[in-house]
């Protein structure tokens, strides 16, 4: 079974200096100085796809697993990464300018390659990324290869060549699917949020295979038109603008508490 | 040992300090008995230390003084303990029925006097919030460890730390004006704040970096410098991995030709790609300075690092905002911890640090050969990287950050697969070429084995000062000198 | 004229507040002269778990060109509206926490937090049919609004793709995440005993008692009531604390808290500039009256 794991390489918000979360006219962040993290859902759908290969033992199935990113040139050590633990092929989709708000753009990339490059059975991707957050990508994939797709999925078993058992989450417990291939698989919030770390002799051995660079042009991302446009980029002020309650004994204070701030959050 | 029992060391615990201030809840001893150096031990909950016979919370010198001198006459080891960030091991209670001193509630800050600029504190006031609060009235210790958000004044003097800025204001020792202490057998020692005197040895010494093996640090007077970080200049040169020796020649030149920045780094290609791989390629080692200071000095320290740069062309000039930015959202704290140990549980991968000393003319080959070694001789790293971050005129400073995968092996069996198997190596190394095999995070107990080699003929004295200050052995044993097995 | 309509899952566990919070949406961004109320599509109210590419069917032989859809939140219902979207060549925005301008000629303009809620940004939808999702924890509407026109979805068939389904429901546990009411001990309570007071005052707001870090290695509350860091990260409608002094790694578990109170006897402390109200003085009193002020209520 041939699995394609899609993900987005994006800066660590969490290092970004305060001062940088302001209105911006160009209507992106400044995060060029932070350091470079798998987008979490992505990563775990990465890892998903490692464990499901792991635990193929016994079963009749051979997976073959594949990972494409859309981005530059610096990305390329997630790639090799991916090579150190066990991935076939490594794909990227070169674009040095930062796509953010570019759904359309990224899933019409994505469904030509499968389409017209590398044929595969399941693709595997992230609910959204974190700078973005969209959340169109995957289920734009699925529109546009015709796929049915499953979201908020958590975790993946193997039945057989042309099965895939599904467990996502839904409001009230879990739903656990036998699906037939080809789909689209979104991954939310799965237990396995980490992707496990290649040993540098695994990367010295594995990781220098050769990525597919692909432009692109050739895949018919620079026609594509995106029907929702972002036209502008506020902060939010976040800060708690504290009041002190006063009062001259602990029971005026009490009862100013009580009344004024707490009674009517209680009765809601 | 104790020559009591487990039982009526409590009860004569909460004779001196109450029921409210003895603890004896299993979960709460059991988190005492380790620090971070058992990282995996911690995450995994497997306890393989003797679980102390109570945590105590003192809340004055003189509940210290009582204690002390009740496990001074019981031979009840007593562990010193304020913020709880230790690393290297050396809050392990180590002997049976222990008693770990808490002093966290001590958090008093005592008196700010800017004229004399100094400050007193007790030693549970965090390092953090007194050094907000100080900067919020134009203020700052200019200690600034990484362990800042956890640490507490106590044991950052008792470990003898240091902070970033170091190459400036120098490590804690720089730093601290008198102290109050108290020793095992009850005696409360205060020495006086003074900016210098010649009366005989430094006694401050003999508490400064104690690692608690001596005495129990009550109180702490640090003094003050002016907080200027408008004045901030950051410049950054990245230069091939390869070049690493040339990357420490560089921070001797800034030091040599008698500059002060506050911050002088040397990251290597791995460990820079921790921080900076959004805009540093693959292979890059880098260089960083900050200028602290009055306005007039920034920019003249900036003129002079890149007139000493310009001359090497193996360099390249990085984007000062890139660094200026890097250093704004550097923020280790409790969160880093906690997501860390979880990470750890999920990807069983691990990361440790470790630090060391050398002169100039023998760090890059201490640097080079541990690093060979690591990654000859241990399994399953996968990452080996490092850098330096305090320089001397002298020599300067190593921290090495490894991680590796923990592969079939039991979290009891972790210390001894990985982490002190790379520990000897470093040692060993750092023995063999002559540098300090601790530079800031304390001897701790993982290290003490070391400890006669690392003093050679000076260990006589280092030794001398435990029996004669704690001639009963109830302090930290295991800690700076070796248990006797 | 155009019309608006709100689809939700009426076989979901979560329909009742689907359709409250949507409606909830129209209430406050919806009243306008340009905008007329449609349908409200309902599917799956047979208790059938349609798939998505069931209801997309059906729901596409319904569409307006020009018209506005109205998803509810969560992840099954932005795929519904981003699909629908493409598969009738219109524009889709998710997690929509308003609508900024009424109708112009471009289309409709929405916003909603982008930057991992960094940021918020405006977007431009320019081409119908609208189809959104909706940002979590609208204010709910709970009257039925009788303008919107009910229509059942019904599907024929079987979702050829699924071979089987199982569904395990999970009870929502009665853990400190779930929470509405906490109230947050720390080192400043003093000792064990003082938790008694709030042990009365968290049981009285329906709450729970929770501890900072040192309160918990003081075993004044099991360690299992741990927050912040190394414990739970929660987010209350109400977080009292008391006598705590608001260190980073208690207050990133209590940040997400919708209102803060702290009561502290330091006016400095840290939290007092943390919390929404800030009480100073002694926890203990002020805690007493309040246990007062509720028993009488």
């Amino acid at each position: 079974m041939k699995v394609l794991g899609c993900f987005k390489i994006v800066p660590d918000l969490d290092l970004v200096v305060e001062e940088d979360w302001t209105e911006k006219e160009q209507l992106k962040i400044d995060t060029g100085y932070v350091k470079l993290v798998w987008n979490c859902f992505d990563e775990s759908a990465l890892e998903m796809m490692l464990r499901l290969s792991d635990l193929s033992e016994g079963f009749d199935v051979v997976y073959e697993l594949s990972a494409l990113t859309v981005g530059k040139q610096k990305h390329e050590s997630f790639l090799k990464t991916l090579y150190a633990l066990g991935f076939k092929h490594g794909i990227r989709i070169c674009n040095e300018e930062e796509l953010l708000f570019d759904s359309e753009q990224i899933a019409e990339g994505i469904a030509n390659y499968v389409k017209t490059r590398e044929t595969q059975d399941v693709i595997v991707t992230g609910i959204q990324s974190s700078d973005g957050s969209n959340r169109k990508t995957p289920y734009l994939i699925a529109e546009k290869l015709g796929w049915p797709c499953i979201t908020q999925v958590i975790g993946m078993e193997t039945v057989d060549e042309m099965t895939l058992k599904v467990t996502c989450q839904i409001p009230g417990g879990e739903l656990t699917q036998t699906v037939k291939t080809p789909c689209v698989l979104a991954v939310g919030n799965a237990s396995c949020a980490y992707l496990r770390i290649p040993t540098l002799k695994d990367k010295m051995k594995l990781g220098k295979q050769p990525i597919e660079q692909i432009s692109p042009e050739s895949l018919g991302m620079k026609t594509v038109r995106e029907h929702a446009k972002i036209v502008a980029l506020h902060s939010v002020e976040r800060k708690r603008n504290t009041i002190v309650i006063s009062g001259e004994t602990p029971k005026e204070k009490a009862e100013s508490l009580y009344k004024e701030y707490l009674k009517g959050r209680i009765e809601e | 040992m104790a020559i009591i029992s487990r039982e009526q060391i409590v009860a004569g615990l909460v004779e001196i300090l109450g029921n409210d201030q003895v603890i004896t809840d299993e979960k709460v001893l059991k988190e005492s008995s380790i620090d971070r150096y058992r990282k995996y031990e911690q995450v995994c909950e497997v306890y393989t230390q003797p679980i102390p016979a109570a945590v105590v919370y003192v809340k004055s010198t003189e509940e210290v003084s009582k204690v002390l001198s009740f496990a001074n006459e019981n031979e009840i080891n007593v562990v010193p303990r304020t913020g709880h960030s230790a690393i290297e091991g050396g809050l392990e209670t180590a002997l049976k029925d222990s008693v770990v001193i808490d002093g966290s509630s001590m958090n008093k800050v005592l008196n700010v006097d800017t004229y004399n600029m100094q400050v007193t504190c007790q030693c549970g006031v965090p390092l953090q919030e007194l050094d907000d609060m100080l900067r919020e009235q134009g203020y700052t210790t200019g200690h600034s460890p990484q362990s800042k958000p956890l640490a507490q004044m106590g044991g950052l003097v008792a470990t003898r730390s240091i902070g970033q800025f170091s190459t400036l204001y120098g490590g804690i020792e720089d730093m601290i004006v008198g102290l109050e202490a108290v020793f095992p057998n009850g005696k409360i020692c205060r020495i006086k704040n003074i900016p210098r005197r010649a009366a005989g040895p430094d006694i401050r010494h003999i508490i400064c970096g104690n690692e608690g093996a001596l005495c129990f640090i009550t109180e702490v007077t640090m003094k003050l410098f002016p907080w200027m970080p408008q004045n901030n200049r950051y410049i950054g040169y990245k230069l091939d991995d390869e070049h690493m020796k040339l990357g420490f020649d560089c921070l001797r030149e800034v030091m040599v030709a008698g500059y002060r920045p506050s911050f002088a780094r040397l990251y290597d290609a791995a460990d820079a790609q921790q921080h900076f791989s959004s805009w540093l390629e693959e292979g890059k080692a880098i260089l960083i300075w900050m200028a602290e200071g009055p306005e007039n000095i920034t920019p003249a320290i900036e003129a002079g690092i890149k007139d000493l740069m310009c001359k090497h062309p193996e360099l390249e000039e990085v984007d000062p905002t890139l660094i200026e930015k890097w250093y704004g959202g550097l923020n280790w704290g409790p969160e880093q911890i906690a997501e860390e140990a979880i990470e750890i549980k999920e990807t069983q991968n691990i990361g440790i640090t470790t630090e060391f000393s050398g002169s100039w003319d023998n760090i890059y080959e201490i640097y080079r050969t541990a690093c060979d070694r690591i990654l000859e001789e241990v399994p399953d790293m996968t990452l080996m990287g490092g850098h330096s971050s305090h320089s001397y005129i002298n020599g300067t400073n190593m921290y090495f950050v490894y991680y590796y995968n923990i592969v079939d092996c039991a979290p009891e069996e972790e210390i001894n697969k990985y982490h002190d198997r790379i520990n000897q190596i470093i040692c060993e190394q750092v023995i063999k070429y002559g540098g300090s095999i601790v530079h800031h995070h304390g001897l701790g107990k993982a290290r003490t084995k070391y400890v006669t080699e690392e003093y050679g003929s000076s260990y006589y004295m280092l030794k001398t000062l435990k029996q004669a200050f704690d001639p009963n052995g109830i302090m930290n044993m295991g800690t700076l000198i070796p248990l006797r097995k | 004229m155009k019309n608006y309509h709100v689809i939700v899952n009426g076989s979901s566990a979560e329909s009742q507040i689907q359709m409250e919070e949507a409606l909830g949406f129209v209430k406050s961004n919806l009243q306008t002269d340009d905008i007329k109320p449609g349908n409200l599509y309902i599917y799956g109210k047979d208790g059938a778990p349609y798939t998505q590419e069931q209801v997309l069917a059906e729901l596409e032989k319904e569409v307006q060109e020009e018209d506005l859809y109205v998803f509810g939140n969560g992840e099954e219902n932005t795929a519904m509206a981003v699909r629908l979207a493409a598969r009738c060549h219109g524009s889709s925005v998710t997690d929509v926490q308003a609508v900024e301008s009424s109708w112009t000629d471009s289309g409709i303009a929405v916003r909603k937090m982008v930057y991992a809620n960094h940021m918020e940004a405006l977007f431009q939808m320019e081409k119908g049919p609208y189809c959104i999702s909706l940002a979590r924890g609208m204010e709910r509407e709970k009257e039925e609004m009788a303008a919107l026109e009910e229509k059942s979805i019904i599907c024929k068939g079987e979702a050829a793709y699924i071979v089987s389904r199982e569904f395990h429901p999970k009870e929502d546990e009665e853990g400190l995440e779930h929470a509405k009411v906490v109230v947050a001990a720390g080192r400043g309570v003093g000792k064990k005993d003082n938790m008694e007071i709030l042990d009365k005052v968290a049981g009285k707001l329906g709450g729970k008692v929770v501890v900072s870090r040192p309160a918990a290695m003081n075993a004044w509350k099991p360690m299992n009531r741990l927050i912040g860091v190394s414990g739970a990260m929660i987010s209350p409608d109400i977080c009292i604390t008391a006598g705590v002094s608001g260190a980073a790694a208690f207050y990133a578990g209590v940040e997400k808290s919708k209102f803060i109170v702290a009561i502290n006897n330091d006016e400095h402390a840290p939290i007092m500039k943390m919390a929404d109200v800030a009480v100073a003085d002694d926890f203990l009193p002020i805690m007493e009256e309040l246990d007062q002020i509720l028993e009488d209520r």
